[in-house]
């Protein structure tokens, strides 16, 4: 079941919680941090989640970070989210891939609860890799998945001390990581609904665009140059066939009426949720961020590349 | 695609359809005011269908005088009464204020330029009223053009080049302006005054000579005009240009307009023939207006003639339509006080 959260509240009180040295190593993704970048100034207006993830980097540091971060939570009486397979932490004995992630509740709330990820190493976009986690309280997985170093990207420092991915690349690493429409769905159902893995994230996609061009109508024809520098920051051996990549999915997302009427509906009821575009006006955002982003993306490649480079 | 009117199709006069393109029969009915002539016009469309063995029949309404409800109301009626393989044949077409719809439901965009087309040569042949020919207004609006423009007299063999019509139609249509010309002894002629009369007609008929076509936003966040503009500028084309408020503005800074409800552009199209797939590259959520009462964000107009008589202005980097064209399209976009001061501080701006 999700809730209603605050941005805002949630950022304040996990910054509080967490050693002001570490703040650096916290980068807040997904529709929290999106959510106050697009009205985090707003108390009135709130996120449709539950879980809240927080990005440990850079690489080399996250294992030290997370270890620090995770023992200070449980000393300041955060609590194991235990409801789910997983709910107790494991051991050195325990295998890599069998180890539980960091998911913790506020003291005293079960609204949402915190979770923790890191970035993968270099030039990986295929697949998920297992880094333990040793902390006082027991072993954990701290997760890395493809494309989520892109998140480094120039993240954008809230006033509470940590940082949040920029939303425009929070949308490439989604576009990046879904270059089809997978059978793969949620694990847990979203408003009532089992949803497409794709779908949730290639809505999240459209979601940031709407509210994008709400705040700024040129948003969309900033991307391309935003998301090439990026690529070539964090892949800079395999930027140029990423590129050919992004927008697969999303085409066929807003060619099959199921898959998009889903994208909405998760949109709708989470990171829209105070704004509610129709369904045609969701395709039309859809429609927006082909032409003007991946549509430029794909132009300027063909031109590079039929220049020789 | 080869269009065969009225006159060219063989048959019985009474049979006989106001345009073939293809296998398709298409007839005209102009500002009907009541149901019976809808009826009467629907059983003609399906007596054309079956007698000239058309694969389709088109009846397009031209600004109908009566409800959207009534006319379904007629077409759900034939559909009880005609054949079905005859009925499943037939499409009412309506186009009203630049706007075209069907009841159909089914979609028609890309066929509106042969809609458009097709309405603008039988009204000009004077099918269902009697009306000012197109030519007319062709040569019209270029003198129209000189005199605001203070050009002086214009020879006729220039207003042959820039009409791209015989001297014959040239000939008549200044015989019909006859009163308002001051005509030189080297051939040459120049309107005198503004003739308020033709330029009601015209006014009245600007939709369709233009072939005005109407896209309405479908997004949550209508783009500013000036992203359309930009969206447009990076197409690099050099028959499009820019008109109504932000043409009039162009020729009259002083204009008292208030941003810009609408943005107009013309194209130039020589041969006829447009592809408005370019819209979606402007910007997807354009969509073909099918309502007369939807907003209108963005609005396009075409012109014919072999001589664009665009303007391309250095610092906007584009072209401007002239200025006859602003002033019906400020009309058009009934911004009648504006197209008045329009009017007036243009004849003492040049």
């Amino acid at each position: 079941m999700m809730n209603m959260i605050s941005p805002k509240e949630v950022l304040d009180q996990i910054s509080r919680a967490i050693p002001e040295t570490l703040h650096k190593n916290i980068t807040i993704i997904g529709s929290l941090a999106a959510g106050y970048y697009f009205f985090g100034n707003n108390p009135d207006l709130k996120v449709h989640t539950k879980d809240v993830d927080c990005l440990l980097s850079p690489q080399f540091e996250a294992i030290s970070a997370g270890r620090e971060v995770v023992d200070k939570l449980f000393t300041e009486k955060w609590e194991m989210r235990s409801d789910v397979d997983w709910g107790t932490p494991g051991n050195a004995t325990t295998p890599d891939n069998q180890l539980p992630v960091v998911r913790l509740y506020p003291p005293g709330s079960k609204d949402w609860f915190v979770e923790f990820l890191t970035v993968s190493p270099q030039e990986n976009n295929a697949r998920r890799i297992d880094n333990r986690l040793e902390t006082s309280h027991g072993h954990f997985n701290l997760c890395s998945f493809p494309f989520l170093a892109l998140s480094q990207f120039n993240p954008i420092k809230t006033k509470f001390g940590i940082s949040i991915a920029r939303p425009e690349i929070m949308a490439l690493a989604n576009l990046l990581g879904h270059k089809k429409i997978g059978p793969e769905t949620m694990s847990g159902l979203i408003s009532g609904r089992k949803i497409k893995r794709s779908n949730k994230d290639l809505g999240r996609v459209l979601a940031i665009a709407h509210l994008s061009l709400l705040r700024d109508e040129y948003a969309l024809l900033k991307w391309p140059d935003i998301w090439i520098e990026a690529l070539q920051k964090y892949y800079p051996l395999n930027w140029e066939d990423l590129t050919q990549d992004i927008g697969k999915g999303l085409e066929q997302l807003l060619e099959n009426p199921y898959d998009l009427e889903e994208a909405h509906y998760t949109c709708v009821n989470g990171l829209l949720a105070s704004n509610h575009p129709t369904l045609e006006q969701f395709q039309i955002d859809g429609q927006r961020v082909l032409l003007e982003t991946i549509e430029v993306i794909h132009s300027n490649s063909e031109k590079d590349f039929g220049m020789g480079f | 695609m080869l269009i065969n009117y009225r006159n060219d199709v063989k048959g019985k006069d009474e049979l006989k359809p106001d345009a073939v393109a293809g296998n398709t029969a298409f007839h005209i009915l102009t500002e009907p005011k009541d149901s019976r002539r809808i009826r009467s016009f629907i059983m003609d469309i399906a007596r054309i269908s079956v007698i000239g063995k058309f694969s389709r029949s088109v009846l397009i309404v031209n600004n109908p005088r009566i409800t959207l409800a009534r006319m379904k109301d007629e077409w759900t009626v034939a559909a009880t009464v005609i054949r079905a393989e005859i009925f499943n044949q037939m499409v009412l077409i309506i186009h009203h204020l630049g706007n075209w719809t069907t009841l159909s439901g089914s979609n028609i965009s890309e066929d509106i330029p042969l809609f458009a087309e097709i309405l603008k040569n039988v009204s000009s042949q004077g099918t269902g009223y009697k009306r000012r020919s197109s030519a007319f207004f062709d040569i019209f609006r270029i003198l129209l053009n000189q005199w605001l423009l203070k050009k002086g007299p214009t020879a006729i063999n220039k207003l042959m080049e820039i009409s791209g019509k015989s001297h014959p139609t040239v000939l008549r249509s200044l015989k019909s302006l006859d009163y308002f010309l001051i005509r030189h002894s080297n051939r040459q002629v120049e309107l005198k005054q503004f003739p308020k009369l033709f330029w009601e007609r015209l006014v009245a008929m600007s939709d369709i000579e233009r072939s005005t076509i109407v896209f309405t936003d479908k997004s949550k966040k209508p783009r500013s005009p000036q992203f359309i503009i930009d969206r447009i500028k990076s197409l690099n084309r050099n028959d499009i240009a820019l008109g109504g408020v932000v043409g009039a503005n162009f020729y009259c800074p002083e204009l008292d307009i208030v941003g810009v409800p609408r943005l107009d552009i013309t194209i130039h199209s020589p041969n006829r023939e447009i592809d408005f797939s370019f819209i979606k590259r402007i910007d997807p959520a354009l969509q073909l207006s099918k309502l007369p009462n939807e907003h209108a964000s963005f609005v396009i107009h075409s012109i014919h003639r072999p001589a664009s008589l665009f303007h391309f202005d250095e610092k906007l980097n584009f072209s401007i339509a002239d200025p006859v064209e602003c002033l019906l399209d400020l009309h058009e976009a009934r911004l009648e006080p504006q197209a008045l001061e329009f009017l007036n501080q243009f004849r003492r701006v040049f």
